[in-house]
């Protein structure tokens, strides 16, 4: 016997369906790739083979590549990030909340982050070149403040959205000021705080690549730069191809994570 | 003994007042019902009492104290909402005496008391969005009664569920009105629930919000002396004031 089926306007495929779909879709990329480079339609320094860029990867793993590993790069860059997320976190929750709950900290603090939100952080970074050198500090400080802004926006939206019956329990019940923050403001935000995170994630990691393309001897970012200097378009492609899996790793981790932890949220 | 005198409530940017120059006494034990249709002023009205909501034309007074803001001696059962949803159902109970620094064998003693009373107890564990809406609500009801409050405050609470899932919850809250001899104040828009569940029906009407007509009636005690609900609610006495009442909303809304 057949299974019910709704009625459909657009195209509608099983899970299964799609993943085969996808996989076949990106065989025939690297198909395409193949011969368009294999038969030197394109020439090797705009499109290396997938061959080519194999054994460079390979060879990047073993000797690393503008004076360190692969793993020294990849781990300054992580370093980066994660320790701007870091500060990010500690900062902006708290901040976020205590803008949606009192509007004097409203007042106060409006002005300067409606205007440094939307400001690219690349068009900031000149000036924390010019305050705190081209050392981490500065490049620490870009990320944080890059991070910062989603993270806070989504707390504050978060903690507006709470409805007004659950706060209103709480008194009831004898909640004060302190514990209504603790025990029903901050969980009841948790899931749009962690969008935030994610969020701000994604953003640290365009701001570090940017950044590091910038100003720095170290990273991801400055490998790739490094060999599009010297038309290694090998190295670039890899170091593209690292950003974009670390990229969705964290994203797939924070999806397990807020899933597991907000277990509530449907 | 809950006391209004003279109480009228203006909101901002409207024309009518919200509610009018209401009186009200409500002795202790008593079950009130507030009946009105939407706009009368009944959840400003219960808000008031609550101490969400504040007027300072007139004066609101419980056991002759000011009311200033919400207290532990008014429990209060919202519509919907209201619960912690990260929280399971014995957690949600307990939310208020944990706050409050109650020991842990204390809050087990207690809970495990009230999930009695609202048929819960096998359920202890689950989330809140494990349970049914009326299951829900009785989750709400026990966590306003684990606390001991004086006065329970009931907004709409059976206002969100099916037709058979609210009579259900209509004969748990009088057999806790009996059993734990609560003053009870709760608002409704349905005029069966309104005159099955008060002994004493407040009906208000809207533009400006007023108390129109006080009754004084005993279906609820007739069906906790045992009477059949069914039967109650099929007996002439109940079908005429039914329609009654009908009458009085339909032509002052």
């Amino acid at each position: 016997m057949s299974y019910a089926r709704n009625y459909q306007v657009f195209p509608k495929l099983s899970s299964k369906k799609i993943v085969i779909l996808s996989v076949v879709s990106l065989a025939l990329f690297i198909l395409t790739w193949l011969i368009l480079s294999e038969l030197k339609i394109v020439p090797k320094i705009i499109l290396p083979s997938p061959i080519i860029v194999l054994n460079k990867f390979i060879g990047v793993i073993k000797s690393g590549y503008a004076d360190k590993s692969l793993y020294e790069h990849l781990g300054i860059s992580l370093f980066r990030v994660f320790a701007s997320l870091f500060i990010a976190i500690i900062f902006a929750i708290p901040l976020g909340i205590f803008v949606a709950v009192n509007d004097y900290v409203r007042g106060i603090l409006d002005p300067f982050i409606e205007f440094y939100r939307p400001l690219p952080p690349l068009a900031y970074l000149p000036l924390i070149i010019i305050w705190f050198g081209i050392g981490e500090m500065s490049k620490i400080i870009l990320i944080t403040l890059a991070i910062f802004a989603p993270i806070f926006l989504n707390t504050r939206a978060g903690v507006l959205s709470i409805p007004q019956e659950r706060i209103r329990a709480a008194l009831c019940l004898g909640a004060s000021k302190w514990q209504l923050i603790t025990s029903v403001i901050f969980p009841s935000s948790l899931y749009h705080i962690f969008t935030g995170i994610r969020i701000g994630i994604g953003f640290g990691w365009t701001t570090l690549v940017a950044a590091e393309m910038v100003a720095a001897n170290s990273g991801l970012g400055h490998m790739v730069l490094t060999a599009s200097e010297f038309l290694v378009t090998e190295v670039v492609l890899i170091g593209i191809f690292i950003i974009g899996i670390i990229a969705i790793l964290t994203d797939l981790f924070m999806r397990y994570l807020t899933k597991k932890f907000i277990h509530w949220h449907r | 003994m809950i006391n209004l005198n003279n109480v009228n409530l203006q909101y901002e940017n409207t024309a009518t007042l919200a509610l009018e120059n209401v009186n009200l006494k409500i002795q202790p034990k008593e079950f009130v019902v507030i009946l009105g249709a939407s706009g009368c002023g009944k959840t400003s009205l219960l808000n008031l009492i609550a101490g969400f909501l504040f007027t300072d034309n007139g004066d609101i007074t419980i056991n002759d104290h000011q009311v200033k803001g919400p207290g532990l001696d008014r429990g209060v059962v919202f519509q919907k909402n209201a619960l912690m949803p990260w929280l399971n159902v014995e957690e949600n109970i307990g939310f208020g005496l944990k706050l409050r620094g109650v020991s842990k064998e204390e809050r087990t003693k207690e809970i495990t008391k009230v999930l009695e009373w609202v048929d819960l107890t096998e359920f202890r564990n689950n989330y809140v969005y494990e349970l049914s809406g009326g299951m829900q609500q009785r989750v709400g009801i026990a966590r306003a009664l684990v606390a001991n409050p004086e006065i329970l405050l009931m907004d709409e609470p059976l206002g969100a569920l099916d037709a058979i899932t609210r009579q259900d919850i209509q004969k748990v809250v009088l057999s806790l009105w009996q059993k734990t001899q609560k003053t009870i104040l709760m608002i409704t828009h349905s005029i069966e629930e309104a005159l099955f569940m008060a002994n004493k029906l407040i009906i208000m009407t809207p533009r400006p919000g007023k108390i129109h007509k006080t009754y004084d009636v005993d279906f609820s005690k007739q069906y906790l002396e045992g009477v059949d609900a069914g039967e109650i609610k099929r007996s002439q006495k109940f079908v005429n004031l039914k329609n009654e009442i009908l009458e009085i909303i339909e032509a002052t809304s």
